[in-house]
């Protein structure tokens, strides 16, 4: 970056690259698995041509499994081992879900040029949104931006982070 | 678990106790360092008693500051990225000067969503569905004290405790999305957010 540019910050410098994503065919409790263990709000769902063809989000998964499965989860959270034994008619609907049954199939992206301030404007207006794809013109997923990388002068002032 | 409704679970079963709060004369740096170092979503407000004065959330955060202060961000990031490291020290006396005067009781949500203990699972649930603002949701006793603290995290574990040990998910979290991951760039640190603490 030139010192003329640096005065601009874009997508492609504060976006995270190493993408995790997840497939449309992807199961929904590896889904859920994959939000716990990386804490995130959301992930993009790509096909296999690295497109992305949704995104998929904690709230999806509340909203979409939670108030389906209701009774059976209160007795996962109960009693595990009193589930495995009633498990298997649930487990067999449970198991049918994909992401493509709960993803959102039209979710906001940005392109890798887009300035630092629409970035936050675009935060601001779409308070669903975390995080928010970026691709290319071919629509293949080369970044994310969640509200933690739009939060990044906070943390390098703060020394949570040193470099990005 | 009390005898009359034994098959209910409640908010106090499966909330998270130990609470971490901030009192509204927190700077919003500090506010931010420990939303992201914790990887919360959100943090409750409250007076020395514990009694909950409202909630700030990462979304807060940036649109309550970067509204006035989005030059001065922008300032921070350019300097990082010009390596021109000698000169943070000036961009950020200036800029800081004005957040710093910001604290958490000026950018909190003053009227949060609260659930008392004994809320069932169902009601916690329609409450997440019916306010996709709301991660996390305090948890108050009748005195209006912080008691614990509910956010998506907690209504998903079921899922989570029935994804591991079973074979028909992935085992290995690598698997089910490698071949769709992006070319790992070179020193970007990766998408693990617990990773950029040093």
């Amino acid at each position: 970056m030139t010192d003329k540019e640096s005065t601009i910050v874009l997508a492609k410098d504060i976006m995270t690259k190493e993408v995790v994503s997840v497939h449309p065919d992807t199961n929904l409790l590896d889904v859920a698995k994959i939000l716990a263990e990386h804490n995130f709000d959301g992930v993009p769902v790509v096909d296999n041509d690295n497109k992305v063809v949704g995104i998929v989000t904690e709230y999806d998964l509340i909203n979409k499994t939670s108030a389906v499965h209701l009774p059976t989860l209160q007795v996962v959270l109960r009693n595990l081992p009193q589930f495995k034994e009633e498990e298997s008619h649930f487990q067999e609907e449970i198991l049918s879900l994909k992401v493509s049954d709960i993803m959102n199939k039209d979710p906001l992206t940005i392109e890798a040029d887009l300035p630092y301030d629409e970035i936050i404007k675009l935060f601001k207006e779409h308070h669903k949104v975390n995080p928010i794809p970026v691709v290319d013109k071919e629509h293949k997923i080369i970044g994310v931006i969640s509200r933690f990388d739009v939060l990044r002068p906070f943390h390098v002032l703060q020394g949570v982070l040193k470099y990005f | 678990m009390d005898e009359i409704k034994p098959k209910k679970v409640l908010a106090k079963d499966i909330m998270t106790k130990k609470v971490l709060s901030v009192s509204k004369d927190t700077s919003i740096f500090d506010v931010a360092k420990i939303i992201s170092e914790h990887n919360f979503d959100g943090l409750p407000v409250t007076d020395k008693d514990g009694l909950l004065l409202g909630i700030i959330t990462e979304y807060d955060l940036i649109i309550r500051t970067s509204t006035a202060n989005s030059s001065f961000l922008q300032k921070i990031l350019g300097e990082v990225y010009s390596k021109k490291s000698k000169n943070m020290g000036e961009a950020i006396e200036e800029g800081a000067r004005e957040i710093s005067s910001l604290t958490a009781e000026s950018i909190m949500n003053k009227e949060p969503l609260i659930l008392g203990e004994d809320t069932t699972f169902e009601e916690i649930v329609a409450a997440f569905i019916a306010h996709h603002r709301v991660n996390p949701i305090p948890i108050v006793n009748s005195e209006g004290k912080v008691v614990g603290i509910i956010s998506r995290f907690d209504i998903l574990r079921p899922l989570n405790l029935l994804g591991y040990g079973n074979p028909r998910t992935q085992g290995a979290e690598q698997s089910s999305y490698d071949r769709n991951r992006a070319k790992p760039s070179s020193g970007r640190m990766t998408a693990q957010k617990n990773k950029f603490y040093s």
